[in-house]
């Protein structure tokens, strides 16, 4: 583009302390990952027939996506709507969503089951699929993004290729290839740019779409018709947190000063697009009237309380403040917990909401699962750093910090908040999975099962009423044949329940013939006959 | 930038033009109605005393894995199970529901269940690549060909059916029942039907199977609960049931009567019918760009109208 501010890539030393945890990471998850592709999924995951889609679907696949959309976000504030000002963002965000986008693919590749087969949706398709348009959307993406990072490319190469040894021979060849890709890329690259903001909205909108083919599955607080138009919103708003969460981590660790001249009137735009999504959501919970099941106490509610109250409304008010915009500190407070928000949604949504109609068994991640995010998002860090190593993405000639490199006092307070919003849901989840553990539906032996106790006897007055009494009096006694009666049935226990312990016991024991032989034929229990007035009793003044 | 004004809306219309070829696989397609004269089947659910020789047929014609248990092992009915990749059926057993404190009747209801081949499922819709099919004679079906493995189709089911091959690493499958398609096709029965042996299922054309599921409920007055289930549930099912104890009591989810993806492929459709809704958005995106002066060569005038506009009231 012509008018970048400057951008140079990164002067520092590289291996860090942080870098070294990356890599720590990275090789955690490498051995996850290698377990998977030779055992299969089944070796590393809690999944199961139940529940299909776990956290790599919620968290690397709907999450990675909903916050790579800095990239269009930033690409239609400062290209479409030309703020210039927002140019310095731009890199950087286009360079999250780049691999962003390339680690939900990966991510993917891990999650589905013939990842070999993963070009199959290019020969095969299926128009009524929303998960086809999704795919399609993002692997053109994904190639619109790598497009619109080449002019960073033949900035940085162009000019100065220069190939080791016996491919130095090559160096005009490229020079020329650099020369005509920056030429085409400069010509259309507002075509990709428009393209770019299209398609986004577009799959943004179907992964939302995605649950909305299983209405008995998906819990009501989430289940809404136009979940595809909140799930756009809330890519919407996640946009510009993300690109401030990511630009003061990134200022943060390179000891420079966090870019606020641009951060702070971007965002001004937060609190307008994350209250027009938290109006809708609302909005959509009143006219369906699933408010009902906000406070009902299941994990799920709870869960949905913190999405919305701790991680939408508070970022939300505290982003109507100047003061909040303009610190450096809590801007990034208030972004973090909004992105977090918007990663507890898609968590919500794919996992939490979920619920299979025969819960043989419960879901709570696996290690594997978790260390294998864990390393993919580690990964997509470290290449970010690569990158801003090799290629002008960061602004050149940054301002030092002039104090202390991280003031420990602020980040631990972030640290503490976050800890607090994971302990407060994190026990809501295992609680849960524990609890289905021992929900998982074993039938009682048959006599267990109909022995009656005494706790389960109806709560009911009895009323001395004429009116009452005059019609279960009404068939008492019912004369009858005993002894032929019993020679057609053969079996007294039809007619005959329950043997009383003691008088006046209502309830007592169950008949089985052996019982009645055993005791000479003689001592008949309670006839139903006896009981039948009382079960009138009861149907009148239930009806 | 050196283009000119008519030049960028011409470019810009052949990129959206390009935009909709691109994506123009994902068209309406043509559902047909679901045909009476397709083939289900009736399964009275108080005929079934549980002896599994389904399972074991279907084990058998399918050539799926052996399970744990013999097929001559009854305690294990005493557990609800569903379908795994090691059966694409199972006889589930449902005690009385004890209400209050009587329980009036102490035989059990057994319950065959397998994939339940709706009128307009919901896997179908879903699986991305067309893997699931639903053939003209009512099988739902599966070609693993084209599967890639994602399992929208496990998400999409109401009756959660499909079961899938966690533990295989390189070529899982899912699996669920074929309505033993092959045979049927060939003028069979499927196995399940064909062993049982209190033929508790019925096959047949759909109406001859509501018309029977009828008459048994007229001739047998206070025998069975006035509902089949799967005549409407989820816009209607191949198989059908026939029960004396209410349908949520022995394993049946309570489902609407609308077919789930008739809402998803609303959406889907409506938002890329001829592709106007991202043509129009395209265009639209183009014209603010050219009206916000992005194709303007001269940075000092949208510099200046920016700080006009009082963009920077808010330097930090």
């Amino acid at each position: 583009m012509s008018h970048h501010e400057a951008a140079a890539p990164v002067q520092e030393k590289f291996l860090t302390p942080g870098v070294m945890v990356m890599l720590g990471l990275m090789a955690i998850g490498g051995l996850f990952v290698a377990t998977r592709f030779i055992f299969g999924i089944g070796a590393v995951t809690n999944l199961n027939n139940q529940y299909p889609w776990g956290i790599w679907i919620g968290i690397d696949v709907a999450s990675g996506v909903a916050l790579a959309a800095g990239g269009f976000t930033t690409g239609a504030i400062a290209y479409v709507f030309n703020r210039d000002q927002y140019h310095a963002v731009i890199r950087p965000a286009l360079l999250t969503a780049m691999l962003g986008y390339t680690f939900v693919v990966l991510g993917l590749l891990v999650d589905i089951g013939r990842y070999w087969n993963i070009t199959s949706p290019i020969f095969n398709h299926n128009g009524n699929s929303v998960l086809f348009e999704v795919a399609i959307c993002v692997m053109i993406y994904l190639h619109v993004l790598y497009f619109e990072f080449i002019p960073i490319v033949t900035e940085r190469f162009m000019g100065k290729v220069n190939l080791p040894g016996f491919l130095s021979k090559f160096n005009g060849l490229l020079e020329i290839v650099l020369a005509v890709a920056d030429k085409v890329a400069a010509k259309v690259m507002f075509l990709f740019i428009i393209a770019g903001i299209v398609l986004s909205c577009l799959h943004q909108s179907s992964l939302g779409s995605l649950m909305l083919i299983a209405p008995s599955k998906i819990h009501p607080l989430w289940y809404t018709p136009i979940l595809p138009l909140l799930f756009l919103l809330s890519a919407f708003a996640a946009g510009y947190p993300m690109v401030v969460f990511e630009s003061i981590l990134v200022s943060r660790s390179f000891g420079r000063e966090p870019e606020m001249d641009v951060l702070t009137p971007l965002a001004r735009y937060m609190p307008v697009l994350m209250g027009l999504y938290m109006a809708v959501k609302i909005g959509d919970m009143i006219v369906r009237g699933s408010y009902v099941y906000l406070l009902d106490g299941t994990y799920q509610s709870n869960s949905f309380l913190v999405e919305m109250l701790v991680c939408v409304f508070i970022p939300f008010v505290l982003l109507l403040f100047q003061r909040v915009r303009r610190s450096p500190g809590l801007l990034f407070f208030a972004s973090t917990v909004f992105v977090l928000g918007i990663l507890l949604n898609r968590i919500n949504v794919f996992v939490v909401a979920y619920t299979p109609p025969y819960k043989l068994t419960s879901y709570f991640p696996s290690m594997g699962e978790m260390f294998i995010t864990a390393a993919l998002i580690a990964t997509l860090m470290f290449i970010y750093r690569v990158c801003v190593f090799i290629f002008p993405v960061l602004g050149a000639d940054p301002k030092k910090m002039t104090q202390k490199k991280i003031s420990p006092k602020k980040i631990s307070i972030v640290g503490v908040i976050i800890i607090a919003v994971l302990l407060i849901t994190t026990p809501q989840y295992s609680a849960h999975a524990a609890a289905n553990s021992e929900n998982i539906k074993t039938k009682l032996p048959l006599e267990q099962n109909i022995t009656p106790s005494i706790a389960d006897a109806p709560k009911m007055m009895m009323m001395n009423s004429k009116v009452i009494n005059q019609y279960s009096d009404l068939y008492e006694p019912v004369r009858f044949m005993h002894s032929k009666h019993a020679n057609v049935l053969k079996d007294c226990t039809i007619c005959h329940h329950r043997m009383p312990r003691e008088e006046g016991d209502q309830y007592g024991e169950p008949v089985s013939m052996l019982q009645l032989k055993e005791k000479n034929n003689c001592q008949y229990p309670v006839p139903v006959a006896m009981i039948s007035p009382l079960i009138l009793k009861i149907c009148i003044l239930r009806g | 930038m050196d283009l000119s004004r008519r030049g960028f809306f011409k470019v810009l219309g052949a990129g959206g033009a390009a935009l909709s070829t691109g994506l123009g696989t994902a068209n309406a397609s043509d559902k047909p109605a679901p045909s009476l004269d397709s083939l289900g089947c009736l399964v009275d659910t108080t005929l079934c005393v549980g002896c599994r020789k389904c399972e074991q047929a279907c084990n058998q014609r399918h050539n799926l894995p052996k399970p744990v248990e013999s097929f001559e092992e009854l305690t294990v009915l005493e557990k609800e199970r569903r379908m795994d990749k090691t059966s694409y059926t199972v006889v589930n057993k449902y005690y009385p529901e004890n209400i209050g404190t009587l329980t009036w009747r102490e035989r059990p209801t057994f319950v065959k269940f397998q994939c339940m081949h709706c009128n307009d499922p919901s896997c179908v819709s879903a699986c991305i690549v067309g893997a699931l099919t639903k053939q003209k004679n009512g099988a739902v079906t599966y070609d693993a060909k084209k599967c890639i493995g994602c399992r929208y189709c496990m998400v999409a089911c109401p009756f959660q059916v499909p079961a899938y091959e966690y533990d295989n690493a390189l070529t899982p499958q899912v699996r669920k029942c074929t309505f033993c398609f092959s045979y049927v096709e060939d003028g069979g029965l499927p196995a399940c039907a064909q062993v049982c042996p209190r033929e508790v299922m019925t096959f047949g054309k759909k109406k001859d199977l509501l018309k029977l599921a009828e008459w048994k409920m007229k001739n047998n007055p206070g025998k069975y609960v006035d509902h089949i289930y799967g005549q409407h549930e989820v816009g209607g099912t191949s198989w059908l049931y026939l029960a004396s104890e209410p349908f949520e009591t022995i394993g049946f989810p309570k489902l609407s009567n609308e077919a789930p993806p008739r809402l998803t492929e609303m959406i889907q459709h409506s938002l890329f019918q001829y592709f106007a809704a991202p043509a129009i958005l395209y265009t639209f995106l183009g014209g603010v760009m050219m009206a916000t002066g992005f194709m303007k060569n001269d940075k000092k005038k949208t510099d200046d109208k920016a700080s006009q506009k009082g963009d920077t009231h808010e330097p930090s």
